[in-house]
């Protein structure tokens, strides 16, 4: 995807952040302005910054949008048509799917594994798995940086730095 | 008197264990300093809890040593790998890591310890000399000040850091200004953005966020097939040239080092913003500010300086007034009240000679840092001509643990995991992520000082534009403002034609 493009995605994505942020803001103003907070003066509610930030960052988000339909060829039409495009190439591109596939094995360490086995069971599985996905070797020597890099860190922070792992 | 509290610091210090705590604390620091995820805050926490039973001077002498260990080993990854070590790093990659790419990854990094070490040492004149004067001029800054001056540093990171496109910087600014809104708000305690969990009741934490913006994209960057797997080739230190640029750029490190002298000052602003402004005045002073953020030395003696200087600086609040100047400073504070010192205004009178031994603590520290970093750069390099597949997975394990140990709860870890996907997408859209992370740190005292001063003035601006101070800062901003808009650009635009005419 084109820089512009991105810009362009981005600066919509942003708008519609910046009105939930406004949104939110007044029901965190409503909710301070009643019992038993009873704010009711815009400028000291917990409210204001927000409001004041989701105000900012929608005019910064237009800026940005207008930015990106600026040059020759960056029309409204042409945008959206690169937009759609980039999103068939997303199944074919190989980059993309090792960084998808990298992201989900590390949000599955994060999520579930630690959460229900110990932390260096955890880990084991979890650069064994990274290592055989990211081919950086033979499974013997795979295991061996496996084991080595699990050692190290129970000794450092369970031993020496007598701390506890998650 | 001073000079007896000195000489007797000298024994202190000078003795074979002290040596050998500050050598082993100092390298500690420096290895957490480096490692990203690990940051200065942590490492002081960790050794807090080791050397509580130590004597209490050594116990000193180990903490200074971590701290500034710590503070300085962050510019290694900033410089080999794009990933700042700790926040106080994150300026000093701009310059630093275009530097490694031409093949000057050590000169780069012999100057960002060199700088770091002179940083440190001019911090140490001002906390043995200046300190009740420069205290009574923090201590002029009201609410309005506080507020401005975190918008103003925002402003400067987001102008900095976007390469050429401000607009991308400050609305990372504001959303990291947001992200520091989660939680219970700081004047009435009333729930921002937590949706009912108890976990955002507590606000989102600093560590996990710049751990997940800084820390993630690069480890997901990592997986690519297509992924530049080219090991930064291992260059010398080369020494002389090294100490020819400090001494060229020595009026800027000296100046860097005085603004971080400032910034350390100022209660609840770190050594991040120390080296941004630093970078930012050597910046905008220098006659070639496009060759900055493409490998120019003195955007890293600059960033570097500044951000050790913070130390010295952030130093002087904490001893006279017990207010930390940063998040480490804050956790320094702790361990001296657990070692059995009353920082504030009591502590020359209950202990005087404690002043003069943290300055040559100081002094100690910041040599044995600059001998240990150039050994341990060495190590560093070798790590990195490992296959960055095999570095990667093993650092986002760093990572956990590194969020997971700030609160040990497992909820950090799950809050780096979703900003790391943050990040990564921000990053995708060249969006920075110092600014985002500067307003996350500087949010609170945003927020609580905007509020603070309309409360006390009855919901009125007025009052802050009777301050010089202010006004100081106001016209700073509206220039900002002003220049990286095109304002003026379009100003000398329309005097073109009447030159012409």
């Amino acid at each position: 995807m084109q820089s512009k493009n991105k810009d362009f995605v981005f600066s919509i994505a942003l708008t519609v952040f910046g009105i939930y942020v406004l949104y939110e803001g007044f029901g965190i103003y409503q909710y301070a302005a009643n019992p038993p907070f009873n704010i009711k003066i815009f400028v000291i509610s917990p409210a204001f910054l927000p409001i004041i930030l989701g105000t900012i960052l929608i005019l910064l988000s237009v800026l940005m949008f207008f930015e990106s339909l600026r040059g020759e060829g960056n029309s409204l039409k042409k945008q959206r048509k690169d937009f759609a495009e980039w999103i068939k190439t997303i199944p074919g591109n190989p980059d993309i799917r090792k960084m998808t596939i990298g992201s989900a094995f590390m949000g599955i360490y994060v999520f579930f594994m630690m959460a229900n086995l110990p932390f260096w069971i955890a880990t084991l599985i979890f650069l064994f798995c990274m290592f055989i996905f990211l081919r950086v070797g033979k499974v013997w020597k795979i295991a061996l940086i496996d084991l080595g890099t699990v050692g190290a860190i129970v000794l450092l922070f369970q031993v020496i730095f007598q701390t506890s792992l998650p | 008197m001073a000079l007896e509290y000195l000489a007797q610091a000298f024994l202190i210090v000078t003795t074979p264990l002290n040596i050998m705590v500050l050598l082993l604390s100092t390298g500690a620091g420096l290895i957490m300093g480096v490692l990203p995820g690990l940051s200065a805050t942590m490492a002081i926490a960790l050794l807090t809890g080791l050397t509580f039973n130590f004597p209490h001077q050594t116990a000193l002498i180990s903490l200074i040593g971590v701290y500034v260990g710590a503070i300085s080993g962050g510019c290694q990854s900033a410089i080999l790998i794009n990933i700042p070590g700790t926040p106080a790093s994150a300026a000093t990659a701009l310059d630093g890591f275009p530097m490694a790419n031409q093949g000057k990854a050590g000169l780069g990094i012999f100057i960002a310890e060199t700088a770091s070490c002179l940083g440190t040492l001019v911090s140490v004149i001002f906390v043995l000399t200046l300190t009740p004067l420069l205290t009574a001029l923090a201590l002029k800054f009201t609410s309005w000040e506080f507020f401005l001056l975190s918008i103003f540093g925002i402003l400067i990171c987001g102008a900095l850091t976007a390469r050429g496109n401000a607009l991308k910087g400050w609305i990372a600014g504001v959303l990291g200004l947001l992200v520091s809104q989660i939680g219970l708000d700081t004047v009435d305690t009333i729930p921002r953005f937590t949706y009912g969990n108890v976990n955002l009741m507590a606000t989102v934490q600093l560590i996990p966020v710049m751990i997940g913006l800084f820390g993630f994209p690069e480890i997901v960057r990592a997986f690519k097939d297509s992924a530049d797997d080219n090991i930064l080739p291992l260059s010398k230190f080369e020494i002389f040239k090294g100490f020819g640029l400090m001494i060229k750029n020595a009026v800027a490190a000296v100046r860097s080092a005085l603004i971080g002298v400032m910034v350390g000052i100022i209660p609840g602003v770190g050594e991040d913003v120390g080296g941004w402004l630093s970078y930012w005045v050597s910046k905008s002073r220098s006659k070639d500010p496009e060759s900055f953020g493409k490998g120019n030395p003195l955007g890293i003696i600059s960033a570097e300086a500044g951000n050790n200087a913070c130390i010295g600086g952030g130093l002087i609040p904490i001893m006279s007034l017990a207010v930390p100047g940063s998040a480490p400073g804050a956790v320094l504070l702790a361990a001296f009240l657990m070692h059995g010192y009353r920082p504030g205004p009591l502590l020359m009178t209950e202990t005087p000679e404690f002043i003069y031994n943290i300055g040559m603590y100081l002094i100690f520290a910041s040599f044995a840092m600059w001998i240990l970093a150039l050994f341990i750069a060495k190590g560093t390099v070798r790590i990195l001509r490992i296959n960055k597949k095999i570095i990667m997975p093993i650092i986002f394990t760093l990572c956990v643990i590194g969020a997971y140990l700030i609160n040990y709860n497992m909820f950090d870890v799950k809050i780096m995991f979703v900003f790391g996907i943050l990040g990564l997408a921000l990053s995708s859209a060249n969006f920075p992520a110092a600014p985002f992370l500067l307003g996350v740190v500087l949010g609170p005292m945003t927020d609580s000082n905007l509020r603070r001063a309309l409360r006390i003035h009855d919901g009125s601006f007025a009052t802050m534009f009777e301050r010089p101070i202010c006004i100081f800062f106001l016209t700073v901003i509206v220039f900002m403002i002003l220049s990286q808009t095109g304002f003026f650009k379009l100003f000398k635009k329309s005097k073109k034609p009447l030159e012409g005419n």
